[in-house]
């Protein structure tokens, strides 16, 4: 008995020592490391990079050209239209298109997607929005539904009971658009604090897509059809004001998808495979080019995708500027999994 | 003669053990009456969507309680023993000292078990009323990694006051305290859930650290 | 005779502190041995050895034929053990740990003797142990001993904290009960003069050894305290045969087991001159000083 008692201590010395050790190290000795904000200039057809040195901004190129404030609004017009519109500097075209303020500042676009918001724990159960309420503002649903084996389950929040006719309305509507319960994906954005509505991107138990909706309180669900060889693994509703996409998605391979609105058309982003337990991907975008960030623990790396048919104009990769001495971790997204990180 | 050595210790912590468990379910009713109050008072719905969009639990408030009740425990059943070396007397008793000694582990983890049990019942009744599976799930989930801290907190507690020599304690205490953060890492609702495989081995393996003590005690070891 | 105690070699140290080298002693079953000794000596460490509390550096030491940390349930039955300063469990009363005890030895527990005992306390049986002086203390725990009705008894400092009554009630009890049961009792104790009329054997043990180790009968009947009257000499240094010389102004004091013959002649070899010499027989405590030494 006492032998397995040391066995036991030994044990769990060692892994406190894993632990804490790297950590305590690491707390001391590792400097803070900013990640230089990095946009694709189509007008100099380069990244520019900004960051701050000493208090101050500091712009440049990656070739070392140095720019001055109002130098990298001019050479980044589609970002920085507010700025020059202020001014009355932003040009009636850019690239041969007319622009305005208006469409530049709708058509602009921002999304961050971190391993915690695709892996981490995470309550099975949605909510889904009237997306034809006739109002300007959203209204949170007084229900909340799930997806089981069978069925979609609609649960009233105040009564804490299943909506029966409700849920068998939905049932039925998906049913008859071909969707095989149960649901393998399930993506939307609940919240009140967006223009409009595109419901929930759900695939069934044989990687079908399928877009549902809710309009005046019925079911719309549309099937949105897939190359066979694509299965969508992790996706997102996107919801944008220019209302070009419908969503995104990454597949079993970590490619990068784009279901194009209104045709509902699916376009590949042509970066390399992203590994979403290790990578943040950071979007910003407007209706010529998106500027696609993708870091983890050592590279930081820069694609420039055209933003029509999304081939890659550019890239550029860094190594991530720190330096840590690796322990035993429990935290990764969210979950408290041990590992060597 | 088991039976002999829970009436010891039932002489010993009845009161304390009764305070602990009034106050474990007290917290917990506390703690669920709290969510049907902010149910009542912001609406059903507006607590739906929180536990929907918050990482937060709305019980943390007996987050720290379960291993307050464990260390406890572990003193008013082991301090009592090791005061004028009394423990002596409980080793000679013609049973085999792991088996006095356990039996007394086993009367404090069966209090614990069943303060703990109440606990969950307590928090289930008040949850299941207003909120769906889902969410109740994820709240007791939540307070698994907590009570078992305060499992692992009586094994550990009885290792580091049964162990007679000074050097070896202030080592096991700062162990311990490593140990036991390990299981309040995060409050994040059902964080710990791919953790329990390891975490319920971890805070249930502690019961055999008091062995080592045991032995150092029973081979007179000291500063 | 059957030896319930044999202890070979035993040596001890507390870091680099000796407390003992190669001590050899047994107990035969029916007899009482008592460990005589100045604080300091090893008598408590040479009990928490005996009932398996401590690892002796070396040595063997068997109770009943069984290392001493390695008692089987069934032979710890058969001790009973009474730890210094008379400790039992505070937090219970009188009838609640006669009740707990009496669970560990059934069929060998007189609940009557403890009762008996309790009796005399005309204490409450629902009088907490916390609240008792030292003596009920020691009378609680002794009736403990008695009721659990053990072959060997192994009791550690029993005179400590008892004021005179109650170390002689607990003298006579035991005396009573292990002389009328053929009890075997391995004994330490601070106070000699309570050994006396109680114990059969002695061991006496100064700093680091035995000094002697005899029935209580054979040391009394052998030792003899010598006083030289107009003395004079050098009794600085041990003097072989001689305990502890010292002079008190002009006479000099000492212990000796040899005859007076004997004594003479060494001190005549040591150069010490007296003009009279006279001896006498004495008790337990003057022979345990004349032995140990005042300091």
């Amino acid at each position: 008995m006492k032998r397995i008692a040391q066995i036991y201590l030994i044990i769990v010395t060692a892994v406190i020592c894993l632990w804490q050790l790297p950590w305590i190290y690491n707390f001391f000795t590792v400097e803070a490391y900013t990640t230089p904000f990095i946009l694709y200039s189509s007008v100099v057809d380069d990244f520019v990079v900004r960051k701050t040195e000493n208090k101050k901004i500091v712009c440049s190129g990656l070739d070392g050209t140095t720019y001055t404030i109002n130098q990298y609004d001019s050479i980044l017009p589609e970002y920085q239209a507010r700025q020059l519109a202020a001014y009355d500097c932003l040009p009636d075209t850019l690239f041969g298109r007319a622009v305005s303020l208006k469409m530049l500042t709708e058509e602009a676009i921002s999304m961050r997607i971190k391993p915690e918001m695709v892996f981490g724990p995470q309550i099975p159960l949605y909510q889904l929005m009237e997306s034809q309420s006739g109002r300007v503002d959203f209204e949170m649903p007084d229900d909340v539904f799930r997806i089981t084996d069978s069925k979609i389950e609609f649960v009233i929040k105040d009564s804490n009971k299943v909506n029966e006719p409700k849920s068998q309305m939905f049932t039925d509507a998906l049913s008859d658009a071909g969707f095989v319960f149960p649901a393998v994906e399930i993506a939307g954005n609940p919240t009140s604090k967006k223009r409009y509505d595109n419901g929930y991107l759900i695939t069934d138990s044989r990687n079908c897509l399928f877009n549902l909706k809710m309009e005046k309180g019925n079911p719309n669900v549309q099937k949105i059809e897939l190359d066979q060889q694509i299965v969508p693994c992790h996706i997102f509703v996107t919801e944008f004001t220019g209302m070009h996409s419908l969503g995104m998605f990454f597949d079993q391979n970590g490619k990068l998808y784009v279901i194009t609105m209104p045709e509902k058309e699916i376009k590949m982003v042509d970066i390399p495979p992203v590994d979403l337990h290790a990578d943040e991907v950071f979007i910003m975008g407007n209706i010529f080019t998106w500027t696609i960030r993708i870091k983890n623990d050592d590279t930081v790396s820069w694609y420039a995708v055209d933003a029509q048919n999304f081939a890659q104009i550019k890239s550029y990769s860094q190594p991530v500027g720190y330096e840590y001495v690796k322990g035993l971790d429990f935290e990764e997204n969210g979950w408290i999994v041990p590992g060597w990180r | 003669m088991i039976n002999a050595i829970f009436y010891k210790e039932w002489i010993k912590t009845k009161w304390y053990y009764a305070v602990a468990c009034l106050l474990l379910i007290g917290f917990a009713s506390y703690a669920g009456i709290y969510l049907k109050r902010v149910g009542d008072l912001s609406g059903m719905a507006a607590l739906w969507e929180y536990y929907l969009s918050k990482d937060d639990s709305l019980i943390t408030i007996i987050k720290y309680l379960p291993l307050i009740v464990g260390i406890g425990g572990a003193v008013f059943q082991f301090a009592p023993e090791m005061h004028r070396k009394c423990l002596k007397l409980t080793l000679h008793l013609p049973c085999g000292y792991i088996k006095s000694v356990g039996a007394m582990m086993l009367f404090g983890t069966g209090i614990l078990v069943m303060c703990s049990l109440i606990c969950f019942a307590v928090l289930y009744v008040f949850a299941s009323h207003i909120l769906p599976n889902e969410i109740v799930s994820r709240i007791l989930l939540t307070a698994i990694p907590w009570f078992l801290a305060g499992f692992c907190a009586y094994y550990l507690t009885i290792w580091v006051v049964v162990e007679p020599v000074w050097k070896k304690r202030v080592f096991q205490t700062i162990l311990s305290v490593f140990v036991l953060k390990l299981f309040i890492i995060t409050d994040t609702p059902g964080a710990y859930l791919p953790s329990l495989w390891w975490l319920v081995p971890l805070a249930f393996g502690a019961a055999l650290l008091p062995v080592i003590s045991l032995s150092d005690f029973k081979e007179g070891l000291q500063d | 005779m059957e030896n319930l105690i044999e202890c070979t070699n035993l040596t001890h140290y507390y870091g680099k502190r000796l407390i003992y080298r190669d001590l050899n002693f047994s107990v035969p079953k029916g007899r009482i041995l008592g460990l005589l000794g100045k604080n300091g000596t090893g008598k408590t460490t040479t009990i928490n050895i005996l009932s398996g509390y401590l690892k002796p550096y070396s040595g063997d030491c068997l109770i009943f034929g069984q290392p001493a940390n390695a008692i089987n349930p069934e032979v710890r039955k058969k001790i009973g053990l009474l730890i210094e300063g008379h400790v039992q469990y505070q937090f219970m009363n009188i009838s609640q740990i006669e009740k707990f005890y009496s669970a560990f030895y059934p069929g060998q527990w007189k609940k009557e003797a403890y009762y008996e005992l309790m009796n005399k306390l005309k204490v409450s049986p629902s009088q907490k142990i916390n609240k008792m002086s030292n003596g009920q203390r020691s009378q609680v725990a002794l009736g403990l001993i008695l009721a659990q009705n053990p072959e060997l008894l192994v009791l550690d400092d029993f005179s400590l904290g008892l004021d005179p009554g109650y170390r002689r009630l607990f003298v006579e009890y035991l005396q009573d009960y292990a002389k009328s049961e053929g009890k075997t009792v391995f004994l330490t104790s601070h106070i000699i003069q309570d050994m006396e009329n109680l114990v059969d054997d002695c061991i006496i043990m100064d700093y680091g050894k035995i000094l002697v180790q005899m029935s209580v009968s054979e040391l009394l009947s052998g030792i003899r305290l010598y006083r030289c009257s107009d003395a004079e000499g050098d009794v600085n240094g041990e003097i072989d045969g001689l305990y502890h010389p010292e002079f008190l102004r002009d006479k000099l004091e000492f212990c000796s087991f040899k005859s007076q013959q004997d004594v003479e002649q060494i001190l005549h070899q040591h150069n010490i001159r007296y003009s009279a010499i006279e001896s006498e027989t004495i008790n337990l405590e003057d022979a345990f000083i004349g032995l140990t030494g005042k300091y």
